[in-house]
């Protein structure tokens, strides 16, 4: 037998990554991990975010790096789409979970039945019951914070839904004074905002301290209250986890058989090393992941890998109401309007969720006004007026899988190390624009029961920064491209984990359910070596 | 804790803000402690003897590292065979008051038997009545600490013949209840000079001179906590409260084994004591020494464009070198602390008003950045993470430079050389203990020179008479 390096070796130590190296290294196994980006601590960040002039890129503090492109790298990504902007990653160790919002729903029992129940999209193979002591665990690794009594859903009658085998880790934190208006007010519609679950301590939690409401969830939060991918991957290291950053992946080797043999890497100069280990499991997110598997034509049976590319449509709406309500404090996210997540109108249109967008408005309004040529002593009274009524409404649409969105390789494009840039293709499908009367009713009677007079601003499709389905989970390797444990159904020692293995999006953000997927993978993993 | 907030979810969705008042009000009140437990608590033993996993307060297992070596606190439950449950109480008293243990032999000092010599009788049966009768029996073995040559046990032995008696005695001359309560909380069960006290050549503490003005020990430096200006005579009863019942307030917080202090026994005590130790700690002899320096009012607002450079290229994002301590502030600390140093409530604490900041010494600055500090006290919890893994010895003096420059008005530099010393644990302890290892490797080298060249010369004596 061949020697090896390794039991498990993992490219990407971004949170998932990290999750399945904890689960094999606690189980003994021997773990390296791979990162193509740098090792920057949370100081740092938060000192390049703060001396950044490109604000409205929340990835910038993470670098860009010429061994390590990422989607704002200049022609990296060549993208045909209707998005003004495309989901971003960060290429750093602790990966994109560091400048997440940390938002943490879990996905609901229906989410995973959308082909049976609704007749669009697909089916998962798993179902909830088989994740959910897997969400629990990541809620616990995490320190989510959430009210158990909640209906997710909006549809089981306002009686506690998902089920759920053991209460939220931490208690919900106390409420911004703007959310407490807008509950108030929006009652007269019949809305309601439900708390939002977050990874994020609210009382002192596992070494991190509790939520002061810096108000700085993306790109980093300055005092780590809220959770990050390089603390699963500081976990990973405390396990015995051997990690190698500025790595770049770039090979695989196969056998006739089609088992992966060794895996082979570039430092950032250039230097190429070859390792082995029995299993081999790629957690790139969702772009670098197809890509790593197209450039080594792996995977790929079912012509899948990188195609049902899914991001999240969005809504951005900015309105003012007609009294201060200081949105900014606190933290960005603390609840949603969930009565449009999942239902029958899902056969025709996307279920969709919308909740208070909680960030200071301040520079925003001051644009607004100069645009307007207001100077002086009035500008400054107008901003103060302004930013404190300001609100914003942020809708997440849901996104069914369809081979024509895709990411691919594009050989026109090279980086320092000589590897191809990714071409995306991605339209709005009209599933999701079908769902804008819905979001229009909501946002009309959000903004009647705040008094809004003047008109809101900001209304066009955004996306949120999340990848899904460009590596598809299924049973069928016909049509997908890993099996229920995410092992590549063309490679028996291969794993992928990512959120772009979800066979549907939801309308709530994926992370969660990549950490449950991931110590599930891990547990697997492990427990077959 | 559960229970209380399921009663309070049912209307939380309304009325989130009151869940604080609910929980407070649901908490069910705990049976009221015996004249034992109160000695325990007192005494701190949970201190030191708490299982670091949390699962007794009595169990052991905590391993305190020494420049000497790595004590680990025993287990002093009443299982019989991992605890002290076989222990007569004369076994008991000879270990508490002697630092004679049954199992160990001579105890190492960090056991404080010098002050608890002088616990009376009466407090050491009930205390032992309470560990036999009510804690409960926790299997746990604790590995057998040992320190190396030369502190092995039997030189305790030696060390205990002057200064086992070294704790200082409650003052027989003191009539009021309070003060002599007060006296024996702070001297006898509460063993406070340990810390406080600046020790001998020895390490023994000392009982007379310096009582309780302020040393360095165990990594941390324990204020002066006198009746001076330079202690504690200008925090108002309302602030030492505060302080003891939660370990902190806008002067000080308490981190390091202070926290713990005050999370295991100070948060517990009844009113009527915290009292004591307040009158008790007005009455002491006011000491000058170690005065922390005065409120600095002329913080300068900073100006952030001369602190921040922008990133000219890749490698500025990645280049984690720096030493300059206003900008290393500006990125790790001042999202709690403020850029001014003077936020608080939430964050904070505010660093212009405390008093590690303003302390003689830059000790316990240093050990909060580097190893941070967690707080739990009955009802609140506050926690700095630590940044040791994060900033170097280097970054962490030119943080704890600037911050007692700036927020401190404190001239000069804390070195590198400086922070090393406080993060080992080196600083403040004797030279003669640092040293120990080779001295006495040396004074043994010289006995057996010695005895070679008296027995040569015996020889050579008996060979000439021969």
């Amino acid at each position: 037998m061949a020697d090896y390096d390794a039991d498990v070796i993992i490219v990407g130590a971004g949170g998932l990554g990290a999750m399945v190296a904890i689960e094999a290294a606690r189980a003994g196994k021997s773990v390296i991990m791979l990162e193509a980006g740098p090792e920057i601590p949370d100081w740092k960040v938060i000192q390049n975010w703060r001396t950044s002039a490109r604000k409205e890129n929340t990835v910038d503090p993470y670098g860009d790096f010429p061994w390590a492109p990422n989607s704002y790298t200049k022609g990296y990504m060549n993208a045909d789409t209707d998005l003004k902007r495309l989901p971003n990653t960060a290429r750093v160790v602790g990966g994109t979970a560091r400048h997440w919002t940390g938002i943490t729903w879990r996905f609901l029992p229906e989410d995973f039945k959308l082909k049976s129940l609704r007749g669009v999209g697909r089916d998962w193979p798993i179902d909830y019951e088989e994740l959910e002591p897997f969400y629990t665990d990541a809620e616990y690794a995490m320190g989510v914070c959430g009210l158990e009594s909640d209906d997710q859903s909006g549809v089981h009658g306002g009686a506690p839904y998902p089920p759920r085998s053991k209460p939220f880790p931490q208690e919900p934190e106390a409420k911004p004074y703007a959310v407490q208006r807008l509950q108030m007010r929006v009652a007269s519609k019949g809305m309601r905002i439900i708390h939002s679950p977050t990874a994020r301590a609210t009382k002192n939690y596992d070494g991190r301290p509790a939520c002061i409401g810096n108000n700085l969830c993306e790109p980093a939060c300055p005092i780590n209250a809220k959770y990050s991918g390089l603390m699963a991957v500081d976990k990973a290291r405390a396990a015995g986890v051997e990690l190698r950053s500025e790595v770049v992946v770039d090979r695989l080797e196969k056998d006739a058989a089609g088992k992966i043999t060794s895996i082979s890497y570039q430092t950032r100069y250039g230097k190429r090393k070859t390792l082995k280990a029995r299993a081999y499991v790629v957690a790139g997110h969702g772009y670098e992941t197809p890509k790593l598997m197209l450039m080594n034509e792996l995977a790929n049976r079912s012509g899948m890998v990188g195609r049902n590319l899914m991001v999240h449509v969005g809504l951005m709406t900015w309105m003012q109401a007609d009294e201060p309500i200081w949105f900014g404090r606190g933290q960005y996210s603390h609840g949603s309007f969930v009565n449009r997540r999942i239902g029958p109108h899902q056969s025709t249109s996307a279920g969709f969720t919308m909740g208070p967008w909680n960030t200071n408005f301040t520079a925003e309004t001051a644009n607004q006004l100069l645009d307007q040529k207001m100077i002086g002593s009035k500008l400054d009274a107008a901003i103060k007026h302004n930013s404190s009524r300001m609100l914003g409404n942020l809708v997440l649409t849901e996104d069914l899988a369809d081979p024509g969105n895709f990411v691919s390789l594009n050989a026109g494009w090279k980086d320092q190390l000589g590897l191809p840039g990714i071409n995306l293709r991605y339209k709005i499908a009209d599933y999701t624009k079908a769902c804008l009367p819905n979001i229009m009713n909501d946002t009309a009677n959000l903004a009647q029961a705040m008094g809004v007079s003047v008109p809101p601003t900001h209304l066009y499709w955004m996306t949120h920064n999340h990848i899904m389905g460009t590596v598809m989970m299924g049973d069928n390797p016909a049509d997908s491209v890993v099996d229920r444990n995410l092992r590549c159904h063309d490679h028996e020692n291969l794993f992928l984990v990512s959120t772009a293995v979800y066979p549907s999006s939801t309308s709530f953000n994926p992370t969660l359910t990549g950490y449950a997927l991931a110590i599930r993978a891990g547990r697997y993993i492990a427990a077959e070596l | 804790m559960r229970q209380s907030r399921t009663g309070s979810i049912t209307i939380a969705a309304l009325t989130l803000t009151m869940t604080g008042v609910l929980n407070s009000a649901a908490k069910a009140a705990d049976p009221a402690p015996s004249k034992g437990e109160l000695i325990a608590i007192a005494g701190d033993c949970a201190g030191c003897h708490a299982n670091p996993d949390g699962s007794s307060e009595y169990s052991g297992g905590f391993a305190f590292a020494t420049p000497m070596g790595t004590i680990i606190a025993r287990n002093i439950t009443s299982d019989p065979e991992t605890g002290i449950g076989d222990w007569t109480y004369e076994e008991f008293d000879a270990a508490l008051r002697r630092g004679k243990s049954k199992t160990l032999g001579n105890l190492y000092p960090a056991m404080p038997y010098t002050s608890y010599r002088n616990m009376s009788d009466d407090d050491v049966r009930a205390l032992y009545d309470y560990v036999m009768k009510e804690v409960a029996p926790q299997k746990n073995e604790i590995a057998k600490t040992s320190f190396g040559f030369p502190f092995l046990r039997v030189a305790v032995f030696g060390w205990n013949i002057p200064f086992a008696s070294s704790g200082r005695e409650p003052d027989p001359k003191v009539t009021d209840p309070q003060l002599r309560r007060g006296d024996y909380l702070v001297n006898v069960l509460g063993h406070c000079g340990e810390c406080h006290t600046t020790r001998g050549i020895l390490f023994q503490t000392k009982s007379s001179s310096a009582h309780l003005a302020g040393a360095v020990v165990g990594g941390w430096y324990a204020p002066n906590i006198t009746s001076s200006a330079a202690g504690v005579g200008d925090w108002s009863d309302e602030q030492l409260k505060q302080f003891l019942r939660r370990g902190k307030n806008k002067k000080a917080v308490a981190g390091g084994d202070m926290g713990l202090a005050v999370r295991m026994s100070l948060a517990k005590l009844p009113e009527s004591d915290l009292d004591a130790i307040i009158a008790y700690l007005r009455s002491t002899e006011p000491d000058d020494a170690n005065p922390v320096v005065p409120v600095a009012t002329n913080v300068a607002p900073l100006d952030i464009a001369a602190v921040e450079s922008v990133n000219a290229s890749f490698n500025d994002y990645i280049d984690t070198g720096s030493t300059d301590g206003a900008a290393l502030y500006q990125a790790a600390c001042a999202s709690c602390h403020g850029a001014d140093g003077a936020l608080d409530d939430g964050g904070g604490p505010n660093l212009t008003l405390n008093s590690s900041v303003r302390a003689p010494n830059p000790t316990n600055v240093v050990q909060a950045i580097n190893a941070g500090v967690e707080l739990r006290s009955m009802d609140r919890r506050h926690l700095m993470p630590p940044f040791g893994s994060e900033l170097s010895p280097k970054q962490i003096a030119a943080v704890a430079t600037y911050v007692r420059q700036r927020f401190g008005g404190i001239e000069g530099v804390v070195r590198e050389s400086e922070v090393n010393a406080i993060i080992s644990g080196r600083a403040g302890i004797p030279w003669l203990l640092l040293n120990a290892r080779w001295l006495a490797g040396l004074g043994i080298a010289a006995l057996i020179v010695a005895a070679i060249a008296g027995f040569r010369t015996i020889r050579g004596k008996g060979a000439q008479g021969s």
